[in-house]
């Protein structure tokens, strides 16, 4: 397998082995922390710290998830420890909530209905909004969402359920599907 | 079942992550129920919806950034530093808070107390009533309550004596001081005290009402009487009076009970209530000095607080930079100061912060704008440390309000913009103008800084400034009171003045209810004077510093106080106090004097004496130009002696016109005289007398050939003449035997030097010793009653003409004592025979 070698490879002190792991995997590791943070420049500084944290623990843990699980772990934390350095900003005088969320319109050109999908999806709180995205973005199977996430399959199949029909409810308000 | 518990299964169908036997269920469900159809619609559409999102193009480019960070940190967790970094900026964070906390303490002013206690230790007048004796200890024993609440009595101990001091923190002066005993406490006073408040019926009838006694404070209360002595004389007095102070509350009031617990008496039972204003003053002192530096403190925990949980590898450093530099620029409008510490910390924590800013900027690649702020701070710190120590030429400098305000701002400004640093750097997305536009933020405070100038507007560059401002003065005019105060006695003078440059003066002097007018052009003096001659004019009228002698106590000012600004008139003024620093003074005259002159010893030894004057001078100047608007003076001697003038200027660079008092003939206008200012060149002592030995220069024959024109016959000259006399009187008369006989009277005027004055006349018991030595050498005396002039020594000289033998015949000094209460004078003169004391006294009235 291609991990178990780059992973004995930097064990071995070759840094530059890292990069194939990152040409993989950065395209979908930001697009996922996009969708999550909805701003397309934190997202790349959140992968780049993934990526760093992840070669990290490559050289410390013996990693008993499955790499991809692990990786999306990893990201998903920082996605939520963004999530919550906002929340605790937003405790701060002077800064305004509607500046929390930005201009999804203005981060990527895209069509009126990802736009309204797109807004619709980062109103759905982040336990479900992870599901959604893991499943239908970056196409996990349940099992694999609750090896990720460290939950049961069971709770993956409730938090996709509930987003979805948060999502149908946002979606419609948001004036998409028009 | 439910539909509604079938979601989770219509969902998990949708999304393919049934079982077999699950989707079978599902099927067989959905073909016989209608809603369950539509909210299958439903997931499905959601689910087309969200998969779309997939399809977002994401141009991936961090792989060379993440893998150089990658090394990058693999470098820095290899290097020691990296493991105390944290730690030390978070210590260096907390001292620097700390130290402006203890150290600086910008915020607030010192307690009334402590103000009191260092006047009462730097005061002159307690240093003379001490004896020079090293101050062990000072002790504040009661509050005076007056409007203000702001005169306390301190105690004042060294080993040998106690003395009592008054001090009124309005003007930041010692009013009285007296030598006092001080009781000790026995143990149990306070006790002792609680029972005998309890004896008083209004301490019961508080008590009765649900009063309760809170603390009891042990302290002194001095007491300050004067006490006329049997012979009339007046002399101070002080009591200690042992006072223990009990609160009683009740109903949310305070009422003060002051005790005696040595003789058993309640001394006075007040409630303490403040007023509005001083409330206002609580409320203002309390948010300075607690409230300020909590909303710093929370501020730097911000700010250093939030970067450790903030991706921390990347922010720390430049936060720490940041941090430092914005403490470091706060510190460093503290730094005028001369103690060592404050330097060392204004100097320390802003290098500090230099170092760290430039570590991490080598480390890091974007985001810089934190240590490249904190760098530019730092070094703005460091600047204006240099600065400060240049310019002001590290005197004792407190802080300057402006100092303060702008420190503040900077703290306060750095605070919001780490608030809003999130919104900084979203902006950053969409906008390259966001350095450019912090460059220019910056820029402008830099110049804002620049022109405000907080590190100039100190004392000494204001003083400074207001002695260029006064040189550069082309006319002025002054209202002017001067009080003397001596032996018991007063004289009080005031006057209108005018000065146009370069050496025009023109005055208008009321004393003892008589106006007299003086005009100065040049050399020459005009005087216009009701009583005739009685006012003398020396190089300069009485009281009245020239501009030169401004400038030169401007220049030797010293231990200078910023005191709150005030309105002259409608001007807003700084407000100064400050002491002449004598000895410099004394040190510049000596250099001055000519060591080959003639009167050099005599002239050192009135210099040496001025030592013992402590002169202090309060000083408002004009915020804008710079000009001196009010003057007020207090020279005192060994506390014997005071001396105060107030003086206001007003109408700077008028046009003044001031012309020599001259008819269109260019004789002197009615009841104007020219006052001559020529003073007679001295002989040293012990010198063969005139005309033998040396031959008289020009000069001095001068005053000589003007009085041989008025008789035809030649005459001759005194052979010495003390210091600083003046021709003043020749007369020609026949003696009863026939013979003629001319006289000559010297003299010399010193209410124009009024230090001198006061210097002769201060000390009693050198008065005391003179009059006995004169009474010993057989002094006639004689009083003239009637007249009220001033205290002068003269010489008399006659000449025989007839009799070559008595030709040089001189007197010797006369002391005439001028006696303003009794309006005498006393003259006393050794060697004269009545009639010829009776002549010098008629010949002093003549011209006085």
């Amino acid at each position: 397998m291609k991990e178990a070698r780059v992973i004995a490879l930097i064990r071995a002190g070759e840094a530059d082995a890292f990069a194939e792991i990152i040409e993989d995997y950065q395209a979908s590791i930001i697009r996922y922390l996009y969708r999550m943070t909805g701003d397309h420049e934190m997202a790349k500084d959140l992968a780049q710290d993934t990526f760093i944290q992840a070669y990290k623990g490559i050289l410390k843990t013996d990693a008993e998830l499955s790499f991809r699980a692990w990786l999306y772990r990893i990201a998903t934390n920082n996605a939520l420890q963004h999530h919550r350095r906002k929340k605790l900003l937003s405790f701060i005088p002077f800064t305004s909530k509607e500046q929390d969320i930005p201009d999804a319109r203005k981060q990527i050109n895209c069509p009126g209905e990802t736009f309204a999908i797109n807004e619709a999806l980062l109103k759905i709180p982040e336990e479900q909004r992870t599901c959604l995205v893991l499943h239908f973005v970056e196409g996990f199977k349940y099992r694999e969402i609750a090896e990720t996430l460290g939950c049961s399959e069971e709770a993956v199949r409730k938090r996709v359920t509930r987003g979805k029909k948060l999502f149908i409810g946002l979606y419609n308000r948001e004036g998409g599907g028009v | 079942m439910n539909c509604k518990d079938l979601e989770e299964l219509l969902s998990a169908y949708v999304d393919g992550e049934l079982s077999r036997t699950q989707r079978e269920f599902i099927e067989e469900h959905l073909s016989g129920c209608a809603d369950c159809r539509e909210t299958l619609a439903q997931f499905e559409a959601a689910g087309r919806q969200l998969s779309s999102l997939r399809e977002t193009q994401i141009t991936p480019d961090i792989t060379t950034t993440t893998l150089s960070k990658i090394k990058a940190t693999k470098a820095l967790s290899d290097k020691p530093y990296r493991r105390w970094l944290r730690p030390v900026t978070a210590a260096a964070a907390i001292v620097a808070v700390i130290a402006i906390l203890l150290v600086a303490q910008p915020w607030g002013r010192e307690s009334p107390e402590a103000m009191a206690a260092s006047i009462v230790r730097n005061s002159p007048e307690v240093q003379a009533a001490l004896n020079g004796e090293e101050i062990e200890e000072v002790e504040v024993t009661t509050k005076v309550v007056d409007e203000e609440n702001n005169v306390i009595m301190m105690l004042v101990r060294t080993e040998e004596r106690v003395v009592a001091a008054e001090v009124n923190l309005d003007t930041k002066k010692v009013t009285e001081i007296v030598r006092v005993e001080v009781p000790d406490f026995q143990p149990g006073d306070e006790q002792k005290a609680i029972d005998i408040a309890k004896t008083d019926p209004r301490v019961q009838e508080l008590l009765v009402r649900g009063g309760v006694i809170g603390e009891v404070h042990l302290g002194r209360s001095i007491d300050i009487r004067e006490i006329i002595g049997p012979d009339g004389t007046t002399s101070k007095e002080g009591t200690v009076i042992p006072t223990a102070l009990l609160t009683i509350e009740l109903d949310g009031k305070h009422w003060n009970v002051a005790v005696n617990p040595n003789e058993g008496t309640v001394l006075s039972i007040g409630q303490s209530q403040p007023s509005a204003a001083m409330i206002v003053v609580h409320i203002s002192r309390f948010v300075t000095r607690f409230v300020a530096p909590v909303l710093l403190f929370l501020g730097i925990l911000l700010v250093s607080g939030l970067s450790f949980g903030y991706r921390r590898a990347k922010t720390i450093a430049g936060t720490a930079a940041l941090a430092l530099g914005i403490i470091g620029l706060f510190m460093a409008l503290y730094s005028l100061s001369s103690i060592w510490w404050r330097l060392v910390l204004s100097v320390g924590i802003p290098a500090v912060g230099l170092i760290i800013g430039i570590a991490d900027l080598r480390q890091r690649d974007r985001r810089r704008w934190m240590p490249i702020t904190g760098i530019v701070l730092c070094s703005l710190a460091l600047l204006l440390v240099f600065l400060n120590a240049i310019m002001l030429n590290i005197n004792n400098v407190p802080g300057e309000n402006i100092g303060r305000v702008i420190g503040m701002a900077v703290v306060i400004a750095g605070i919001i913009a780490y608030a809003f640093k999130e919104q900084i750097m979203a902006i950053r997305i969409s906008g390259k103008w966001l350095r450019p536009a912090a460059v220019a933020v910056a820029a402008v405070a830099v110049l804002i800084i620049a022109l405000v100038q907080p590190w100039s507007v100190s004392p000494q560059s204001v003083i400074a400034k207001a002695y260029s401002a006064t040189e550069g003065l082309l006319s002025y005019r002054m209202s002017s009171t001067f009080i003397s105060t001596s032996e018991g006695r007063t004289f009080q003078q005031t006057s209108e003045c005018e000065f146009a440059a370069p050496d025009r003066w023109h005055q208008i002097l009321t004393m003892d209810g008589r106006e007299y007018e003086i005009i100065s052009v040049g050399d020459n003096i005009y005087v216009n004077d009701p009583a005739d001659g009685r006012l003398s004019v020396g190089s300069w009228s009485p009281s009245v510093p020239s501009k030169e002698e401004t400038l030169e106590i401007l220049a030797a000012l010293t231990d200078l106080k910023t005191l709150p600004d005030e309105l002259i008139g409608d001007t807003d003024c700084l407000h100064y106090s400050g002491r002449v620093d004598m000895e410099r003074r004394v040190e510049e005259i000596k250099s001055r004097l000519d060591p080959s002159d003639a009167g050099y010893e005599e002239a050192l030894k009135r210099v040496e004496e001025m030592r013992g004057i402590s002169t202090m001078v309060d000083l408002w100047i004009g915020k804008e130009d710079y000009l001196i608007r009010k003057w007020q003076q207090e020279t005192s001697l060994a506390g014997v002696v005071r001396e105060n003038s107030t003086r206001t200027y007003y109408d700077f660079n008028q046009p003044i016109t001031i012309e020599p008092p001259l008819t269109a003939e260019g004789k002197l206008s009615p009841g104007w005289r020219l006052q001559e200012t020529i003073p007679l060149p001295t002989l040293p002592a012990g010198e063969a007398p005139h005309p033998t030995s040396i031959p008289p220069s020009e000069e001095e024959i001068a005053p000589y050939l003007e009085a041989r024109r008025q008789v035809d016959f030649p005459i001759g000259m005194p052979r010495y003449i003390p210091d600083e006399m003046v021709l003043e009187n020749v007369d020609i008369m026949e003696t009863p035997t026939g013979a003629k006989m001319v006289r000559f009277l010297y003299g010399k005027k010193t209410i124009s030097q009024h230090i001198k004055l006061t210097q002769s006349r201060c000390n009693p018991q050198d008065k005391a010793e003179r009059d006995a030595a004169f009474e010993k050498a057989g002094f006639t005396e004689v009083k003239i009653k009637g007249v009220n002039g001033y205290w002068r020594q003269g010489v008399l000289c006659q000449t025989d003409i007839d009799n070559p033998s008595t030709q040089y015949w001189d007197m010797e000094q006369i002391e005439i004592w001028w006696d303003a209460g009794e309006t005498s004078y006393t003259i006393m003169a050794k060697n004269v025979t009545m009639d010829e004391l009776l002549y010098l006294a008629n010949s002093m009235l003549k011209i006085d």
